[in-house]
This record gives C-alpha cells, sequence and structure tokens, in this order.
C-alpha cells in the first residue's frame, strides 16, 4: 500500500517538473479554454505596457500559468483534502466577487475604490496558500505573492482604471471575455490574470467528469505548439492545406487560432503553386502517398531560395514510403518533414472520428496497415485524458492489432494516466464484421442524409454539386436543437416532427408579441434570437429533406422491398431479375453495386452461373474499366463466387458431431453471414402485426434498417455490458479466434462506467443511432469513436475510384 | 596526388615492363612529348636527388614489406625494421582506424532494437544487414512488432539491397509482408513487378488486374495499344484467369470500334446542347465527345441514336454490336428505346414482338410500368401511352397507369368495362379536356348500360 502512493507522490512530482519546463501559453490552454488564451494575451499587454518591460511581463503570465498548471494537476489527482476543498470553496466566492468588482469599477463611472480591490486580491491570496502550501514549494507560494503583488499594487491599479488612459482599450478586451464568460454561465471568472486559477478551482469542486471536449483541445494545443516551433508566432507563414484537412482542422483550431499562430495566407491545395506571400511557407496533407508525391515533385520543381523554408506536415505520420519519396527526389536540403496527429475530433455529443477517409482501403483493401499505429495512439491518448480502459473486447484482426499496439504504446511512452478510469470498457470492431450494415439503406434522418448529401466531417451541402459557398448545414445536436432531436429519427417521422416544430415556433413568437414592454424587452433579447437561429436551422433541414425526396422518388420505396426480400432470403429470382434489368439500363452504379453485394454477402457469394452472368453484364454496362473494381470487391469479400467447398456439412451431421468439427476447424472456418445474423438474432423476429410501426417509432435497434435488420455492434455491445458476465457464447462460436474478450473477472467489468465503441474502418450513422438507443435503454453512456464515418454509395465510390490512393 | 607518388608512378610503370623491342609500345609512346624511356630517366633522377632508393616493381615491394612484417610479427626481435608502438606515423593511424572500421561492420546490432528505433522514430542505421539471413531476421522481427510502417520502413531497405527475385522468395512465405509490399510498389507505380510478385505468390488473378491497371493509368490515347501488349506478353504466362482474359478481349474489341464511330461523324459546328432529358432509372447518355472510353451499353445506346439503320458489316452498327459483343435481348431493348426515344423517334416497333397467337408483346419482357416511367421522364410521345397501356396484365394496373399519365381516354375506357358509374361521374368532374368529357357524356346516355352502382 505504501509502495502504491510512494509511486503516485513520484509521478506527481515528474508530472509537476515536465509542466514548469513547459509553461506556455498553450499548455495552460489544455486546462483551461480558449478565452483564456486571449485573455492572458490582453494581461499580459497589460502588464507590458505597465512595466514597459517584456521580461518582467512574460515572467508574470508565466507564474500564472504555472499556478494554474500545478494546481490542476494536484485537482485531477485528487490530492486535496475536504478542508482545502471548502477553503478552494470560499476562495471561488471571494475571486467571483473580485471579478464582479473589477467589472463594475471598469464600466460604471467613478465608482473605483482601490483600498477595497487590494483588500479583496490580499484574501484571496492568502486563501489561495492555505489551499496549495501543503503541497507546493516555497518557490510556488513565492510565484503566488509575485503576481498578487503585482496586481494589487496601488499604483498599477490607479493608472489602470482610470478614465480615457492608455490602458482603456486592453482593458475594455479583457472585460468583454469576462462578460462572455458570465453570459455562458461560467462564473468562475476570469478577471485580471490570476483569476485563472478560479477556474482550475471550478474544476475541482464542480466539474468532476471531464468534458470530451477535451480532446479538441489536447489536438488543438497540439497543432499550435506544432507551429510555433517550425517558426516563432511572430514569423509571418503561409498555409497550403490539402481538401480533405481543412473541415477537421477547422473543427480542431479554427483560423483564428491559427492566424495567432502567425498563419497569414491560406490556400487549398490545387495543382499549380500558390501566390506565396512570406518565405516560411507549409504544406498540410493527409499522408497519403500520391498527395505527397505530388507535392514533393511540386518544390523539386520550384526555384530553390535559401532564404525559404517549406515544412511538410502530414497527419497523422510521416509514413516510411512517404520520407523515401521526399528523399529519393533530393528536396530534403529546404523541406522539412513534420508528423502531426489529432486526437478523436469530437464530430457530435457522442460521435468521435479521427476522420482517416482512407482507412477503409488501405487497411481492408490493400491490408497495408501502417494507420493502425495511429489509432492505437489516439486511443492511448484518449486514455490519458479519461483514464486507462480496464475492459477491452476486440472483434476482428485489426482491432486485434491495434489493441496490442496499444499495449506497445503504453510500454514504450508510459505515459501519466489518471487514476480513476472514467470509461470502464473500450469494445472495439472491424469493418469488414458487419457488411451488413453498410450495404443496407439507413433509414435514420442522419443516415439518410448521409447517402444522399455526403456528410463531410460533420457538415454537407446543400446544393448538388456542392460547391464553394453554397448553402451548407452544420451537423451538430449540441449547437443545434432541431437537429438533436431528429438525428436519430426514422425518416417517415422527421417531416411531422419538423412541421410540428414550425408551428410551435411561429406560436412563440406571437404569444410574445402581446407581452409588456418588459417582457418584451427580456424577450427579445433571449428568446427572439433563440427562436430566429431555430426557425433558420428549420428552413435548412426541411431544404435537406425535400433535396433527398428529390433523388429518392419512386426509386426507395422499390429498394426496401427488395433488402427485405433478399434478407429474408424469399424471392431470389426476382431480386436477380431486378438486377439484370437495373444494369441493362446503367441506373445507378453505386446503388447497383450495394444490390449485388448485399445477395452476395447474404447468400454467402453467388453460385458460378449467377456470379459470371452479373460480372459481365455489370463490365458491358458500366465500363470494361471496373474489372478491377469487381475485383476489389472479390478480395473484401463482398462480390464472390460461392467456394464449391465450402458446402457444410453440419446440417447433416448430429448437433454435438456439428459442434466438435467446428471447434476444431475454428480458424479456417468462415461461418457464413446468414447463420451469424441467425445465431446472434439479428433478424428481428415479426411476430406481431405492428411489427412496421413499432420498427419506425424506434423502441427496438432495427429500425434503423427499417426493422429488417439490428446492426451487429448493437448485440455485441449489449452482450458485452451484461452484469458480471459477458454473454458473449454465440459471438465466440460465429467468430472463433477472431473474437478476443478481455479479462472479465477485473473488477471493473460489472461497473458502470462510460463505454467507448470503437470502429476501425468506419461507422455508419445508423449503427451509431442504435447504439445511442442502446444508451437510453441501459442508462449508459456510450459514446462512438470512428475512424471515419462512412456509407453504403460513399464506399462503393471510393472502390470504384479509378485510382484508390492511400 | 602527391608529388613523390606521382614520380613513382611513373618509374615503376617504366621498370616494370617496357620493351623497347616489342612492337606495341612504338605505338605508345610519346604521350606527354617524351618517350617512356626518356621519363623514366627523368624520374630515376628525381629519385636519386630525393635518396629514395630504386625499387624493381611495386608488386614486389608489397612482398617483401609483408614479409618483413609477418616475420616481425612472429619473431619481432630478428626484425630487421623497427616498429615502435609509441610512435605510429600518421598514415598508419589512418590506417588502422579504416581497418578496424571494417571489423566493426561485421558486428550486426540486435534486429529488435533497431525494429523498435524504427518504430520510436528514432534514427537508425539498416546498412549493417548485409547478410541475407540478417535481413530475413530483420524482416521477421518486424513483422513480429506489428506496426506496418515499421515493415515498410525495412521493406524498403531490402528493395535497394536485394535482388527483386531473392526478395520475392522471401515474401512468397511472408503474407503480411508480401501485402505491404505490394501496397508500396503500387504506390511507385510499379505495377509489373507487383503484378510478379502476385504471380509469385500464386494469385494470377490480382496480377492481371495489376497489369491492366497499369495500362489504364497511363490515359486513353495508347489503351488499345497498351492493352494488345499485355494480352500478347504477359497475361499469355498467367494461369486461370479465362474471365479477366476475356474481360481484357472485350475492351480492346470495344476500343477498336469506337474510335471510327466518333470519327465517322462530323462534329456540329457549335457544341452540342448537354442533353438535359434524363431519368432517374437509366444511365446518363454519351455524346460524341465521351464516346470513347464510354462503356459498352453506352456505345450502344449512341449507336442506336446516330447509326440506326447501319448494315450490320459497319463498326457503328446496333445489331452488329448486339452480335458481336453477345448482347442479352433486354441490354439490347433497353438501349434500343432510350437512344431512339431521345432522337426523338417512335420506339413502339422495338418493344414490340409477335406473341403466342400472334399478339403483340412486350420483347424481353420488359415491365411495362418502367417503360412508361422512363418515357415520361424522357418526354416520349403521347401515342406511345395509348400503344402501350392496352398491354398491361390487369384492368387495375391499367386503370393506375393511364390515371397517372394522364391518358384520359384509357382511365374512362376501363371505367366503363368495371361499369363504375360513380368513379366515372367524379373523374369527369376532374378532367378539363372537353372530348373526354362528351365521350363521358355519350356513354352515360347510352341506356343499355347496366351500371353496378
Amino acid at each position: 500500500m505504501s509502495d502504491n502512493f510512494r509511486a503516485r507522490d513520484i509521478a506527481l512530482k515528474a508530472q509537476k517538473k515536465i509542466l514548469s519546463r513547459m509553461s506556455t501559453k498553450g499548455v495552460a490552454k489544455v486546462f483551461v479554454d480558449d478565452r483564456m488564451g486571449s485573455l492572458l494575451d490582453n494581461v499580459y499587454r497589460l502588464c507590458k505596457t505597465y512595466t514597459q518591460n517584456k521580461k518582467e511581463s512574460e515572467k508574470i503570465v508565466k507564474n500564472i500559468i504555472k499556478i494554474v498548471t500545478k494546481i490542476s494537476l494536484l485537482a485531477r489527482n485528487e490530492q486535496f483534502t475536504q478542508e482545502e476543498l471548502a477553503t478552494a470553496s470560499d476562495f471561488q466566492n471571494k475571486f467571483h466577487k473580485a471579478a464582479k468588482t473589477v467589472i463594475s469599477f471598469f464600466e460604471v463611472d467613478f465608482s473605483y475604490d482601490q483600498k477595497f480591490l487590494t483588500q479583496l486580491l490580499t484574501e484571496c491570496r492568502n486563501l489561495l496558500k492555505q489551499i496549495v502550501q501543503r503541497h507546493l514549494t516555497d518557490k510556488s507560494l513565492g510565484r503566488i505573492d509575485l503576481v498578487f503583488g503585482f496586481f494589487s499594487n496601488p499604483a498599477f491599479l490607479d493608472i489602470v482604471f482610470k478614465k480615457n488612459s492608455e490602458y482603456n482599450e486592453i482593458m475594455s478586451k479583457i472585460i468583454s471575455d469576462m462578460h462572455s464568460a458570465l453570459d455562458q454561465g461560467e462564473l468562475c471568472i476570469f478577471g485580471t490574470d490570476c483569476f485563472s486559477v478560479s477556474k482550475i478551482k471550478n474544476n475541482i469542486v464542480f466539474n468532476e467528469i471531464m468534458d470530451i471536449e477535451n480532446l479538441r483541445q489536447s489536438s488543438q494545443f497540439r497543432l499550435l505548439s506544432l507551429l510555433t516551433k517550425i517558426a516563432p508566432n511572430g514569423v509571418l507563414k503561409d498555409l497550403v492545406i490539402h481538401e480533405d484537412l481543412m473541415k477537421p482542422i477547422d473543427l480542431v483550431s479554427g483560423a483564428r487560432l491559427l492566424r495567432e499562430r502567425g498563419v497569414d495566407k491560406m490556400f487549398k491545395l490545387s495543382s499549380v503553386a500558390p501566390p506565396w506571400k512570406n518565405s516560411v511557407r507549409l504544406y498540410l496533407i493527409p499522408s497519403i502517398y500520391a498527395v505527397a508525391e505530388n507535392v514533393a515533385w511540386h518544390l523539386k520543381q520550384s526555384e530553390t531560395d535559401k532564404m525559404i523554408a517549406y515544412h511538410i506536415i502530414v497527419v497523422p505520420k510521416v509514413l516510411n514510403v512517404i520520407h523515401s519519396v521526399f528523399e529519393s527526389l533530393g528536396v530534403l536540403d529546404f523541406v522539412t518533414l513534420h508528423s502531426y496527429s489529432w486526437d478523436f475530433i469530437p464530430l457530435d455529443s457522442n460521435l468521435l472520428s479521427l476522420e482517416f477517409h482512407q482507412f477503409f482501403n488501405a487497411s481492408f483493401l490493400k491490408e497495408e496497415n501502417s494507420l493502425l499505429t495511429s489509432v492505437a495512439k489516439a486511443l492511448m491518448s484518449f486514455e490519458c485524458l479519461f483514464g486507462k480502459f480496464p475492459c477491452v473486447t476486440t472483434l476482428g484482426e485489426k482491432s486485434h492489432r491495434v489493441h496490442k499496439l496499444l499495449g506497445t504504446w503504453q510500454g514504450e511512452i508510459r505515459p501519466p494516466f489518471p487514476e480513476e478510469s472514467d470509461f470502464t470498457h473500450l469494445i472495439m470492431i472491424d469493418r469488414n464484421i458487419d457488411f451488413a450494415s453498410l450495404l443496407l439503406t439507413q433509414l435514420t434522418y442522419e443516415g439518410v442524409l448521409d447517402e444522399n448529401l455526403k456528410l463531410k466531417s460533420g457538415f454537407v451541402y446543400l446544393d448538388t454539386d456542392g460547391a464553394e459557398g453554397s448553402q451548407r448545414l452544420m451537423l451538430n445536436s449540441t449547437s443545434d436543437e432541431i437537429y438533436s432531436e431528429i438525428k436519430g429519427k426514422h425518416i417517415s417521422l422527421v417531416f411531422q416532427h419538423l412541421s410540428k416544430k414550425a408551428k410551435e415556433l411561429q406560436q412563440r413568437r406571437e404569444i410574445k408579441n402581446t407581452d409588456s414592454i418588459e417582457e418584451m424587452k427580456v424577450f427579445v433579447s433571449h428568446d427572439l434570437k433563440k427562436i430566429q437561429s431555430q426557425q433558420k436551422y428549420l428552413a435548412l433541414h426541411i431544404s435537406a429533406c425535400e433535396m433527398v425526396m428529390k433523388r429518392q422518388a419512386g426509386i426507395l420505396e422499390e429498394l426496401l422491398g427488395l433488402q427485405e426480400d433478399v434478407m429474408s432470403d424469399s424471392k431470389l429470382k426476382e431480386y436477380l431479375l431486378f438486377l439484370e434489368d437495373s444494369i441493362a439500363r446503367q441506373f445507378d452504379f453505386y446503388a447497383i453495386l450495394r444490390m449485388v453485394c448485399l445477395y452476395s454477402v447474404m447468400e454467402d457469394g453467388l453460385p458460378e452461373k449467377e456470379y459470371q452472368f452479373l460480372h459481365r453484364q455489370l463490365l458491358q454496362a458500366y465500363g470494361y474499366r471496373h474489372l478491377s473494381t469487381l475485383h476489389y470487391l472479390q478480395r473484401l469479400g463482398l462480390f464472390r463466387q460461392r467456394d464449391s467447398k465450402s458446402l457444410s456439412l453440419e446440417p447433416l451431421l448430429p448437433d454435438r458431431l456439428a459442434r466438435v468439427a467446428q471447434v476444431t476447424s475454428l480458424k479456417s472456418e468462415r461461418v457464413p453471414f446468414r447463420k451469424i445474423c441467425q445465431r446472434l438474432n439479428l433478424f428481428p423476429q415479426n411476430e406481431s402485426s405492428d411489427a412496421n410501426s413499432s420498427a419506425k417509432s424506434g423502441q427496438h435497434p432495427s429500425y434503423v434498417f427499417g426493422g429488417i435488420y439490428t446492426p451487429l455492434i448493437y448485440q455485441l455491445v449489449e452482450k458485452c455490458l451484461k452484469e458480471k458476465e459477458p454473454n458473449l457464447g454465440d459471438f465466440a462460436r460465429c467468430f472463433g479466434n477472431n473474437l478476443r474478450i478481455g479479462d472479465y473477472s477485473h473488477p471493473q467489468w460489472g461497473a458502470r462506467g462510460k463505454i467507448l465503441v470503437c470502429f476501425l474502418g468506419g461507422v455508419t450513422l445508423a449503427e451509431a443511432a442504435s447504439l445511442d438507443l442502446l444508451s437510453r435503454q441501459l442508462g449508459r453512456h456510450i459514446v462512438v469513436a470512428t475512424t471515419s464515418t462512412i456509407s453504403g454509395p460513399a464506399l462503393m465510390e471510393s472502390i470504384a475510384c479509378p485510382n484508390i490512393d492511400t | 596526388m602527391d608529388k613523390p607518388e606521382d614520380e613513382k608512378y611513373w618509374s615503376s610503370s617504366a621498370t616494370k615492363g617496357f620493351d623497347f623491342n616489342s612492337e606495341e609500345n612504338e605505338y605508345s609512346d610519346e604521350i606527354f612529348g617524351a618517350t617512356p624511356w626518356q621519363t623514366a630517366q627523368l624520374s630515376k633522377q628525381v629519385q636519386q636527388q630525393q635518396n629514395i632508393p630504386q625499387q624493381s616493381s611495386p608488386t614486389s615491394v608489397a612482398h617483401t614489406k609483408l614479409s618483413v612484417s609477418l616475420s616481425s610479427l612472429s619473431t619481432s626481435s630478428n626484425s630487421s625494421l623497427k616498429f615502435t608502438v609509441r610512435q605510429p606515423s600518421k598514415q598508419c593511424e589512418i590506417t588502422c582506424k579504416l581497418l578496424s572500421s571494417t571489423v566493426n561492420d561485421e558486428t550486426v546490432s540486435s534486429p529488435k532494437d533497431v525494429v523498435r528505433s524504427i518504430f520510436l522514430g528514432m534514427s537508425y542505421d539498416l546498412s549493417c544487414f548485409k547478410k541475407l539471413n540478417d535481413k530475413i531476421v530483420l524482416l521477421d522481427e518486424a513483422v513480429k512488432f506489428g506496426d506496418s510502417d515499421v515493415i515498410c520502413a525495412v521493406l524498403l531497405f531490402l528493395q535497394k539491397s536485394l535482388h527483386h527475385l531473392v526478395l520475392f522468395s522471401l515474401l512468397k512465405e511472408r503474407h503480411v509482408a508480401a501485402r505491404e509490399y505490394i501496397a508500396i510498389l503500387e504506390k511507385q507505380k510499379c505495377f509489373k513487378e507487383a503484378a510478379m510478385l502476385c504471380t509469385e505468390l500464386q494469385n494470377s488473378k490480382e496480377a492481371t488486374i495489376h497489369l491492366y491497371n497499369s495500362c489504364l493509368r497511363e490515359g486513353e490515347q495508347n489503351l488499345q495499344l497498351l492493352l494488345e501488349q499485355i494480352n500478347k506478353n504477359e497475361l499469355k504466362n498467367l494461369k486461370q484467369i479465362e474471365v479477366e482474359f476475356e474481360v481484357i478481349k472485350e475492351h480492346i474489341q470495344l476500343l477498336e470500334r469506337q474510335c471510327p464511330i466518333a470519327g465517322s461523324r462530323s462534329r456540329p459546328q457549335q457544341p452540342e446542347k448537354e442533353n438535359d432529358r434524363t431519368s432517374p432509372f437509366v444511365g446518363k447518355s454519351v455524346s460524341v465527345d465521351n464516346l470513347v472510353g464510354s462503356s459498352l451499353l453506352s456505345t450502344l445506346q449512341y449507336c442506336c441514336r446516330y447509326n440506326w439503320d447501319a448494315p450490320e458489316n459497319l463498326l457503328a452498327s446496333p445489331m452488329g454490336l448486339k452480335k458481336t459483343f453477345r448482347l442479352t435481348e433486354r441490354q439490347f431493348v433497353w438501349n434500343a428505346f432510350i437512344g431512339r426515344i431521345l432522337m426523338n423517334e417512335d420506339p413502339i416497333q422495338i418493344l414490340l414482338v409477335k406473341g403466342m397467337f400472334g399478339a403483340p408483346k412486350i420483347s424481353a419482357n420488359l415491365s411495362i410500368s418502367r417503360i412508361l416511367e422512363i418515357a415520361s421522364n424522357l418526354n416520349g410521345k403521347p401515342n406511345l401511352f395509348d400503344q402501350l397501356l392496352p398491354l398491361t396484365e390487369t384492368s387495375e394496373k391499367r386503370y393506375q397507369l393511364a390515371k397517372r399519365y394522364q391518358r384520359h381516354r384509357i382511365v374512362i375506357d376501363v371505367l366503363i368495362s368495371n361499369k363504375d358509374r360513380i368513379s366515372l361521374l367524379q373523374y369527369r368532374d376532374s378532367i378539363d379536356d372537353q372530348r373526354e368529357i362528351d365521350y363521358i357524356n355519350n356513354t352515360l346516355r347510352v341506356s343499355s348500360t347496366r351500371w353496378k352502382n
């Protein structure tokens, strides 16, 4: 026991040490937020204007950061006693008061009272020192004195609060930051500088569970510090960014923060060199060989000027093949390569994505698995924020490899993990385990939008061409209330909901019109804005619906009927006839490929004659060049000829013998998908006549596919979370060695922590919706993490593309 | 080069074997404006000035030196030359260093450590893995480690340092590494090599795809030629690729036709107006500009539009295409139908065949509702609907379709034959075509009809 404690102390000491070496604004941002960054900037300027001394001002701001980070560290590791926490609460109140005082003094003329404020600050200082005395060195306590001493200096306060002084501009910025903090309900107050401490205090007392948004901040911090490392913030840089990375980078940091780091001009990567302006030039590209090669050739041909430095930032990693192309072209003399890997990016409240769109084709199609390491790294980073996963279940070969690599990373880096695990379960699954969820038509609102309008990092474009500047809709349930209500709904219920909402909003507007002036003022300043923004969103959702309806009119219904037939193994002749007929008139290629693949997957491959026939028809209708497309589909097991050997003997054998036979051939024998569906109960039992309506109402997870199929992941997670002991026998029988179950004697297995479900190769939004349903049913928090979101049409499009770049 | 050494060379070469009597020498003298004998004399002089004893030949020097040093090793006391340990000459030091570094090269750093260094992004050196066996151990260690980028780093090293045949034979037994290597080759656009490796791995189908893709990558211009080349050379040696072989042959045949077809039609002065008549149930039709490279059925449809009457012996003949490529009736009828409709021609002859007892029947069993749907999307002429609707199997369906496409007379006739007076009255109120209204009124006036309501 005592050993354990000592180890913890050492780890803590190490962390403190590390932090003290990296006291930059960026680090502080990991613990606090954006506003904090701008606040600290302004505080710095304030100090500098006052002292006229760069060094001293820097020291003050650095000290603030050091204090903040140290306290936050202590808080995270739960080092404070109850008593100290109580004191912290006192401090919080005092600080609150001090901040309000500062605002009032600034905003209300002639109200400034120096003594009052000085006294408040002194009280704050004493309380704070009392809290940390037991934990921090004298040096740190000295820092607190220094900071508070500076800000409660009467001469300083006098001049800062003087009307029309040169400080007015900076002060008004600081005050406005504080205001916006108050507006957000974050009463933890950013006052002058040291107020940041109270933000951390707030964390200690009120905010025990860390927010998923911290992931974003961690990615952001790494990106921004990389930019600073490349060239100091003062040096202007040009940035060329690959199209695929624009949205993710936007989500990670936003343009404003990039500009703060000296990014001047930003260009989209194209085939011609941009009109450069500055001599530090950055490229931000994904780790796709063809892209890197193009950039390398570009730089090779550009004139070499010793004054110009090129930096290529590769997401997530400068792979060895990529390094080799830069080396072989001899451009490394003036080009520096950097790796940047972001953490899981929150796309929605419960959806995290790495946005590696090439992952599926790289890993599953080409079997080049370089990205697995980056996924493992992202998971480790996740663990650093939320604690280690005590229980890990993997289904699929890639998942297993990622789990192993995660162990390797942990062993090599040995990062400090939080003691408590927020997430008790990690359940990882390979995309190729459940192709049906990809091939069937998704029927949730968000799924339909993705299939028809191509979701891109949380955005859809509402013009057919998706050109620049076209109307776009951001699909995020935290910012869009209407979306959060309809995203998981079956599409047949969406329009009803939207029209109800429209009426509601109209009514709310009209009722308010008759209110008194006072109420009207409140209404105008609060409700009206909200109503207006909701009406704006409403209009966007309605036009999205219209676009989908235009595309699917007369088609969707027929396809759904056919899908139902193939899932229930009936009317296959008609199914085949439909395929033949549609192919002959060159009906939408991707839709056809999905249907062909669904047929093949459900039938465990096609008989030779049918396979050859469809193969020929497809190539004649859509072009011989798709010979490779069909080959790839075959390699993925999506469209293939049935093995003549795989005629299973199982039905002929008595049950026990069959089981023995299966165990012996567990590794080699692949269980046909239809059999898997039956064993795992993925076909809903349609006993009652109102199956259809219950499907649509969203009571049963199969509603996401119109009641004909339950996503496999739903069953897997549900079985994993069975109290005490997971009930995975059926899964083991279906997947043999592909399923690896963690140690379920682990005390955490039955604990009711959060669950992270990680998809390698992409998740469909329908699957995510089914997990949302499970989350509500079990009353447990399930978060979906994925390498990217994926949909059937998008997958087919990427495979049918002439050059599959990975 | 140092001067003394220079001189040494000249002198030694002169002494080594100049034979003034030999014939050869007569050609090779006076290169430097002096005969070899003259230079030899000069060098003798110079050497004498420097007090260097003239030696018979460089090889003999080495021999004597070696023997001296060897003897000195065994019996140092007897040595005529004195080797002092304390004061090695500068040159000797350098030599020693060189020698010792070659010795160091023999020691191979542990593959495990190297693999870990690659994984962690530390600097590493693979040059010490010289022996084949060391390379194999390194590769296996990388595969065992599990990080693909590490495997790639090792493979890139092996690519540079092994003959590809040797490398292929290694990869034959290492599936994971082989897949990574194929991916690397694809990226480097070495499709032929990728194909060779696939053949080694008994995967001739994939080999074919690599070869085929390599042709497609080159662009449309030389595609036909390139395909013919791989057909003649590489594909011949591959087994079990009958399907692929057939496809590539058909592709060549199609390309042989497309160019002349596109060329035969003189391009209109103004760029063709983009045909905006589309249907969600059919593919987009091609124009003369993108005919080359389009699919077989698109080409067929094009020919049905512009070369409908071409005799079978012409390349652009639709019937010729059908025969050559063994198209099904369904493929042909659909595309002919769409092609004719787009040219505003009457497609009815294509759709109808004589059925049993001479009654007209839809060819290839196409669905009437689908035909009508497409015809209405593509602005087909009304008389097509009038001709096809009577062929629907049930009157109920006929009624539905007729109502949908507003063929009033047919709707009315169905209602009359159903003796449904009320529906007829309702329908009369819903339309404003006076002729049809009159028709309904006339029918209702006939007293002999026994209405059911």
